[in-house]
């Protein structure tokens, strides 16, 4: 435990600054994105209501109504999609870097002593906590934003609407359902072991055999899939539910598989 | 402690602004629903009648009352929702056979109907979810196999064990056929076999001792409505219906319980009003009478919810934003069996009526 502890903590510390650096920055981005909305909406307005000729409430008509928190919000999907993008580089880096560092650090990793599942375990756990602050502090953000969109916006031009507004983005990552964020969570840890097989299968073997590993892994993912897709659709067999069920424990199976191998090749086959 | 300092500081943002979420999304508070019940004959009666309503929150809550006071709440989330609550209505063979591609599918009232048209013979299966009783026959009949893109089957009357079915041929030239499964002897018989006009349609409504009632309606080039009635077809002539000229274009009225008579009910008549109405087409005088009852509560149209049930109506509407108004009348007598308030104490908005079931 305590040398999960202190692996964890070295990988966070060696991570510290950047993923900081661009927390920060997506606070700051999203909530000048923010401004930038109001403030262009409500320049937008002006100048119809002088260009025009017009009252308020018909250039408000003119431009779809009054601002909704969603429209403030337009660019938090692209933040979001820059934080996946992220996460996923970040699952990369995370074991690259021991190896293409100047130190080599992987010697040293490889060498301490106790089992090597720790490591996995550590990095693993690095990056799950770095989605939860990312998934934190765009809440944060979000009620933040929803202040300086209160704020900066007289009353009359703004739009009712839920806390998170009308952006399909947030709804998905915000449902307000603990189960939803342990299931985007899960997801999450799905996606990041993937990226940790591909990389021990490359470090594990030569180019052109870890690249048949990767694809044999891959369509171990994709071929079941499709098969029990057209065999359901084809003999309906089984109701929808039972569908679900068949499918749900297929992933919960290949995840077992995933992570099987992954400790399997950190054991055994991972060169330095 | 020092030693970890960095991973309690990754740590404890993730941890406090997750739990700041959560402790959020913990203070949304539901609906939290009571049924008040201010007139009621049969206690009994009460336990079988579920009614659902659904919010239109951020956190998606589904909660099934029933009249006795028993309520159940469930959230929605996303493992919930990967599971088809359509399929979920039904046993599993018999949402088997609804799944299949050759296979018509069609609803009255509590019953779901599926049929399989074969070269030789005709697959029929019902499903009651008010008994939750399923049915099956195969009755033997030479039909042309309808054409899956080009046809319709569905069910538009039933009389104990005779099935009455409307099978429309849309090809080149439109074909509207009636048949009549006899699930008794196990027959198919065809009754009538009508070729259509170009722009025109035609749903049959109901079959009694005076013949097959249909609306038909007729469209001009552009696709718009021109004219629609209903007709009585004895067998010898066909009538047009004009006492029911005034409600064709709306199309409500459908075959009441007992057959020998046509019903509408939940036809707009004023948005608040105390009264809950419905009207009925007798074929032995000819004419359409209106029938009401007066409710406790002035209750809003929009967003009501009707429907007939074992010859009782069930009706249930906003009576302001959050509370609920449920009437049921005895149609027969023209009186109101029940009559009850679901109150919700937490005075949430924007809920809807989702679906009423009436098990027996």
């Amino acid at each position: 435990m305590k040398k999960f502890f202190m692996l964890s903590n070295e990988e966070i510390k060696r991570s510290f600054k950047l993923y900081l650096s661009i927390l920060t920055m997506l606070v700051i981005v999203e909530l000048t994105s923010v401004v930038y909305q109001v403030l262009h909406y409500q320049s937008k307005l002006e100048d119809l209501m002088k260009k025009e000729r017009l009252t308020e409430m018909e250039a408000v008509d003119q431009l779809n109504g009054p601002l909704t928190f969603g429209d403030a919000t337009n660019y938090f999907k692209y933040m979001i999609a820059i934080g996946i993008m992220f996460t996923i580089l970040y699952a990369f880096q995370i074991w690259y870097r021991d190896w293409y560092g100047e130190s080599k650090y992987i010697y040293r990793l490889l060498m301490l002593p106790g089992k090597r599942i720790t490591i996995l375990l550590s990095k693993l756990t690095t990056v799950l906590v770095f989605v939860c602050g990312f998934m934190g502090i765009q809440w944060i953000t979000i009620l933040l934003s929803r202040r300086l969109y209160e704020w900066l916006l007289p009353e009359h031009l703004q739009a009712a609407s839920k806390i998170i507004g009308e952006s399909a983005a947030l709804n998905m990552l915000y449902t307000f359902n603990v189960i939803d964020t342990f299931v985007i969570l899960a997801l999450a840890l799905f996606v990041i072991t993937m990226v940790f097989l591909f990389v021990l299968t490359e470090r594990s073997y030569q180019k052109g055999k870890a690249l048949l590993t990767i694809a044999k892994d891959v369509a171990l993912l994709i071929v079941p899939f499709i098969a029990l897709r057209y065999l359901f659709d084809l003999t309906s067999i089984l109701i929808p539910n039972q569908q679900v069920f068949v499918y749900l424990s297929f992933i919960l199976i290949y995840f077992i598989y995933i992570s099987w191998k992954c400790v399997r090749l950190l054991n055994h086959k991972v060169s330095i | 402690m020092r030693r970890y300092k960095e991973m309690i500081i990754v740590g404890s943002i993730a941890g406090v602004t997750l739990l700041s979420y959560f402790g959020y999304a913990a203070s949304i508070k539901g609906s939290d629903y009571e049924v008040e019940s201010i007139r009621k004959e049969n206690a009994e009666a009460l336990k079988k009648v579920n009614i659902e309503i659904e919010n239109g929150d951020i956190k998606s809550t589904q909660y099934n009352i029933q009249l006795d006071g028993q309520i159940h709440s469930e959230s929605q989330n996303y493992i919930t929702g990967l599971f088809n609550s359509y399929a979920a209505d039904f046993p599993a063979n018999f949402y088997r056979f609804l799944s299949k591609e050759d296979v018509f599918t069609s609803e009255m009232g509590s019953r779901t109907y599926g049929i399989e048209v074969k070269a030789s013979q005709l697959n029929y299966h019902s499903y009651d979810r008010s008994t939750q009783k399923q049915f099956k026959k195969t009755l033997s009949h030479r039909l042309t196999v309808p054409d899956r893109e080009m046809a319709d089957i569905r069910v538009f009357h039933q009389d104990g064990m005779n099935v009455y079915v409307q099978r429309d041929d849309h090809g080149t030239k439109e074909k509207s056929t009636v048949l009549l499964l006899n699930l008794a002897k196990g027959k198919v018989e065809p009754l009538q076999s009508e070729q259509l006009k170009t722009n025109q349609e035609r749903h049959y409504v109901a079959v009694n001792d005076y013949g097959i009632v249909y609306r038909e309606i007729a469209y001009d080039a552009e696709g718009v409505e021109k004219d629609s009635a209903y007709y009585l077809d004895n067998g010898k002539g066909i009538k047009r219906i004009k006492a029911l000229d005034a409600y064709a274009s709306e199309g409500s009225f459908n075959a009441a319980e007992n057959s020998q008579s046509l019903i509408a009910y939940g036809t707009f008549d004023s948005e608040k009003s105390k009264s809950i109405k419905w009207s009925t087409y007798d074929f032995k005088t000819n004419q359409v009478k209106q029938h009401k009852v007066e409710g406790q509560h002035a209750y809003r149209f929009n967003g009501s919810y009707t429907m007939i049930a074992q010859g009782k109506l069930y009706h249930i509407a906003n009576i302001n934003d959050s509370d609920f108004q449920v009437t049921v009348v005895d149609t027969k007598n023209e009186s109101i069996s029940y009559q009850g308030i679901i109150k919700d104490k937490n005075a949430k908005k924007n809920r809807l009526v989702q679906d009423v079931t009436v098990s027996e």
